[in-house]
């Protein structure tokens, strides 16, 4: 039997005439069909029933036509979500009856790439995978997380943003320079040096207390301060080929980059604390473009060309026995190649003193020219549900690399519990450093079942294992993934909800803003 | 391990898609070119259903988000006009499913296709202007309302013998298209003159040939494609036909993947080839050779038909780098992420200004390379490309594999 169909209401329709009028009736939808494509998601809060489809899908072009959108959504008091890729559906699928899906799919022009100045000014469909191609032809390059390069550059960096090349150019927020942002209330705020002239973006600070780390934050703001609509980033100066190596068709690919410029390693160490050891000694030495310890699951999720692939590969041990606690090393000559010749020297030194390990020839040579270069460009990241429907993070920090190993091993527990056996070699911990290793992340990452039937127990627990961290005193994990159900909890116990409540006040009067995302302000 | 489904393509249902509908990754990539192919901003995506309507429904992940809602029950098919025009804008051009299985090992172009067949079996599909096409097929055995006595016109002026297993290594199947269309003729006269320089012995069906079903089966008709693929196979094995060489992508693709997807299939031994294939074999031997220059600059166009579908990439590229004189230069988005012409699944018949758009940007992708003509392989891609080129009086010129190998021979 057809359901209600709220299109009929008064109400509904002075909206979207309202909406119509302001981005043209062929840029707004609100038939079933259309809307329904917004919900539903790998991460499953449409399974917890914490999701609902949106009224409405509409499509602004340009900071104007956002902000006559946004300033519908006070009037009417009807929330909104503004949305990039929409990868993390976690915090971009509606949770609220009514609400608007502000997509970008029409802003995706590059502004500028300001070669000297290392900088690009992107709007907000731009994806990394675009920005790179882009600034590979101008000698210089930009990161990817592990999500995918198909990200929106601006979601990825004002979202969690750690990436492959987060070594060498630090959380991608750090690469934010002036930002051309909407506010939930529809003023316009321009910050850096867009705030003198909307043209340029180079600067990043300013005026008055820098307005950046409202969207910063270990994963953001998650839709619930606005929608940026412009950004200026930062690029960075790259030793490599104007268009990106590629061989052979998918899925034989192979990427090898120029020998002069760029060389793999990957050192195996006897412990996971010899490989951090390592991972630090290479910090202070200031070499290399890429440094990651990936565990043994990563291997061959991103190296298998389909399931089968998977588990034969995982039959035959060829990961398991080789690359435990082993660290992949690119080195970069990013001024010549004397500087790749002098880091070599470096590196080899350094695996000397630490006792490591080069992993066996042919696993490299299997490994390397078909996978490696995903940490440089593209990571591919949903290659991590394909085993099994989805993936799991536990225990996510962003601290030292020491406290990352300290504290990874307490995702294990769950990995026993929920994941196919994958705790025979080692355990599924991805640890990078940022800015030469003074900055650590670690997380825990394991397949679990996806199917509709199950995953809404698991989620459950996953919840409530939150809740019992925060009130233990951790603030470590997936939980501010998880965005508003979690700063609710856990703001209050770390004493950051005044800040977050104030900003959201501030600026979000009618809290239409993604809401519960950030925080609710009058919980 | 994720699910499988261990049925055939066809004896699949639109609920068999539940858990890769639940199990959606929202990866984009069904949108976007391969990461490490993406060689300039402008080139980036790769669903030209998508890029022409900017609503995450029109995409793969979106179909596989409706498909989901409509198996739950969170909306039903009464929102049908919307519906439809997601599900026909679809080209079923496969580059969706190319990224997709490789990353995730899911199917959304046949979930879509699936979901298609639901909307026929419902009564809510076809559209007008496909129910003409299928009823032509019914009752013409070809989609363009043509009497069966044409179907060997396009011959006549060739000495090409009807095929019997004594004499033919080949069957020739011609396709309706190229047979029936007096301006796409000459791909499949130019082909039989090629082969028969080549030595190939390969005879035709002529009136007696049929239909593949391809149309049927990409407008989600699967009735009328099962019947048409009992029959055709019954010809091919009262003829005694062991191997079929193909012209049209459409064609190929069907009678080598589609075919041994149906219920109950009776069994048969038939090897399919497409032209490309003989030939580059054929020239990669030395019992072809290019005696004539052909001083040309040309881009290939990859059918999506033949080659995301059936991965023929390297043979028309082999056969026009052989070609003295001719200069083979690529464009950004080729092979498996090539961009699709427009024409796929009835797009350029119900929805011929989309179909429009879609062909524009690949002349202009082909012209941006500075190439003299464009060259491809596929009355399809022919036609579709052909209607910017003519519409905007293009200096880009446009062939088909053959004809330049014939220049060339
Ligand atoms: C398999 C997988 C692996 C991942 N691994 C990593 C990783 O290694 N490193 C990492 O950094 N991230 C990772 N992520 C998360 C990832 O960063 C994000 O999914 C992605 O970068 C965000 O880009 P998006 O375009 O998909 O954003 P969306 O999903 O569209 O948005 C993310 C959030 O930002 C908000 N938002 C989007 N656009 C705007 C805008 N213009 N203005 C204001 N707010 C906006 C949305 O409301 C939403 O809450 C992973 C995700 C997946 C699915
Ligand atoms: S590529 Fe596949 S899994 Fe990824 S979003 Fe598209 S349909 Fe979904
Ligand atoms: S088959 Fe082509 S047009 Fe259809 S959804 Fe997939 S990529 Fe888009």
């Amino acid at each position: 039997m057809a359901k209600k169909d709220i299109r009929n209401n008064d109400r509904h329709q002075q909206i979207l005439q309202a909406f119509q009028a302001a981005v043209g009736p062929e840029n707004v939808k609100d038939n079933p069909a259309t809307v329904n494509a917004y919900y539903g998601d790998w991460l499953p809060p449409k399974l917890l029933g914490m999701s609902v489809p949106p009224e409405f899908v509409v499509l602004p072009n340009g900071t104007l036509e956002t902000q006559a959108v946004i300033k519908i959504c006070n009037r009417y008091k009807v929330p909104f979500i503004p949305v990039g890729s929409n990868q993390w559906s976690l915090t971009g699928s509606p949770n609220r009856q009514g609400t608007v899906i502000i997509d970008c799919k029409r802003m995706g022009k590059i502004h500028e790439i300001d070669e000297k100045n290392m900088y690009a000014v992107i709007e907000p469909l731009v994806t990394l995978a675009q920005l790179q191609a882009e600034a590979y032809k101008r000698g210089l390059y930009i990161g990817s997380p592990e999500a995918s390069a198909t990200a929106s550059a601006i979601a990825g960096h004002c979202f969690q943003g750690m990436w492959g090349v987060g070594y060498r150019l630090g959380v991608a927020y750090r690469n934010i320079l002036g930002i051309e942002w909407v506010l939930p209330n529809g003023e316009i705020l321009r910050t850096g040096s867009f705030s003198l002239d909307a043209q340029n973006g180079f600067w990043g600070e300013g005026p008055g207390p820098d307005l950046r780390g409202m969207l910063r934050g270990y994963a953001g703001a998650m839709g619930g301060f606005g929608m940026v609509t412009k950004m200026a980033v930062k690029l960075h100066p790259y030793p490599g080929p104007k268009t990106w190596p590629v061989r052979g068709t998918i899925p034989n690919q192979i990427s090898e980059l120029p020998e002069d410029r760029f060389k793999w390693y990957i050192i195996k160490y006897d412990s996971l604390e010899g490989a951090i050891n390592f991972m630090y000694e290479i910090g202070k030495a200031e070499i290399a473009g890429v440094v990651q310890k990936w565990p043994t699951v990563y291997y061959i999720w991103w190296w298998a060309n389909s399931n089968e692939q998977y588990w034969t590969e995982w039959q035959k041990r060829t990961f398991q026995d080789n690359v435990k606690n082993a660290v992949g090393v690119c080195l970069w000559g990013f001024t010549s190649p004397k500087q790749l010749e002098y880091e070599k020297r470096v590196l080899e030194d350094i695996i000397k003193e630490t006792g490591g390990k080069p992993i066996k020839q042919e696993v490299f040579d299997l490994w390397v020219p078909r996978t490696a270069n995903n940490w440089i460009r593209d990571t591919h990241g949903s290659r991590m549900m394909r085993p099994s429907g989805t993936f799991l993070a536990l225990r996510l920090q962003t601290d030292t690399l020491k406290y990352a190993v300290d504290h990874v091993r307490q995702g294990y527990e769950w990995v026993e519990k929920f994941s196919p056996p994958i705790l025979d070699c080692d355990g599924p911990d991805w640890i990078g450093g940022y800015d030469f290793g003074h900055f650590g992340f670690g997380e825990t990452d394991f397949p679990v079942e996806k199917r509709a039937e199950d995953i809404g127990d698991l989620m459950n627990k996953l919840l409530a294992m939150t809740k019992e961290d925060v009130q233990n005193g951790l603030e470590n994990g997936i939980g501010p993934f998880l965005g508003g159900p979690y700063h609710q909890m856990a703001a209050p116990v770390f004493n950051y909800e005044h800040l977050l409540k104030g900003i959201k006040k501030a600026i979000d009067p009618n809290f239409v803003s993604n809401p519960p995302h950030n925080i609710d302000p009058n919980a | 391990m994720y699910p499988k489904i261990n049925k055939k393509v066809y004896e699949r249902t639109l609920e068999d898609y539940r858990e890769m509908a639940w199990g959606d990754a929202r990866c984009n990539w069904c949108m976007n070119q391969w990461g490490w192919n993406v060689k300039s901003s402008k080139y980036n995506e790769i669903c030209p259903e998508f890029r022409y309507t900017r609503f995450f429904g029109y995409s793969a992940m979106g179909k596989f988000h409706i498909i989901r809602a409509l198996i739950e029950g969170d909306f039903d098919y009464t929102d049908s006009e919307k519906l439809l025009e997601i599900c026909y804008f679809c080209t079923s051009c496969g580059a969706c499913e190319m990224n997709c299985l490789r990353l995730n090992e899911k199917e959304p172009l046949k979930a879509a296709e699936a979901l298609k067949a639901r909307l026929i079996e419902l009564g809510i599909a076809p559209l007008p202007a496909h129910k003409e096409l299928l009823k032509s097929i019914k009752n013409y055995d070809n989609p363009w309302l043509q009497p069966r006595s044409r179907r060997r016109d396009w011959a006549k002026e060739l000495d090409v013998p009807a095929f019997s297993k004594d004499a033919c290594e080949y069957l020739f199947f011609a396709g309706c298209t190229p047979a029936f269309d007096p301006l796409l003729q000459h791909e499949i006269v130019n082909t039989m003159r090629v082969l028969k320089r080549a030595g190939v012995t390969v005879g035709i069906f002529g009136e007696q040939e049929i239909c593949c079903g391809s149309p049927a089966i990409r407008l989600g008709d699967r009735q009328t494609f099962f019947d048409l693929v009992r029959r055709n196979i019954e010809l091919f094995k009262n003829a005694g036909v062991k191997k079929i060489i193909t012209h049209c992508a459409g064609c190929h693709h069907v009678l080598k993947y589609d075919f041994p997807e149906v219920p109950d299939m009776p069994a048969y031994d038939i090897e399919i080839l497409h032209v490309s294939q003989v030939l580059a074999d054929l020239v990669r031997k030395g019992t072809v050779t290019f005696t004539k220059k052909v001083p040309m600059t040309v881009t290939w166009h990859d059918p999506c038909h033949i080659g995301r579908h059936c991965g023929i990439y390297e043979e028309p590229r082999d056969i026009l780098r052989a070609i003295p004189g001719i200069k083979l230069i690529e464009m950004e988005r080729i092979k498996d992420q090539a961009w699709c012409c427009g024409a796929g699944a009835g797009v350029r018949t119900a929805f011929p200004e989309l179909s429009f758009k879609i062909a524009s940007e690949r002349i202009e992708e082909a012209k941006e390379t500075g190439a003299e003509a464009i060259a491809t392989c596929c009355p399809y891609c022919e036609q579709s490309l052909s209607d910017p080129l003519k519409r905007n009086r293009e200096k880009l010129k446009l062939y088909d594999l053959t004809d330049i190998m014939l220049m060339a021979l």
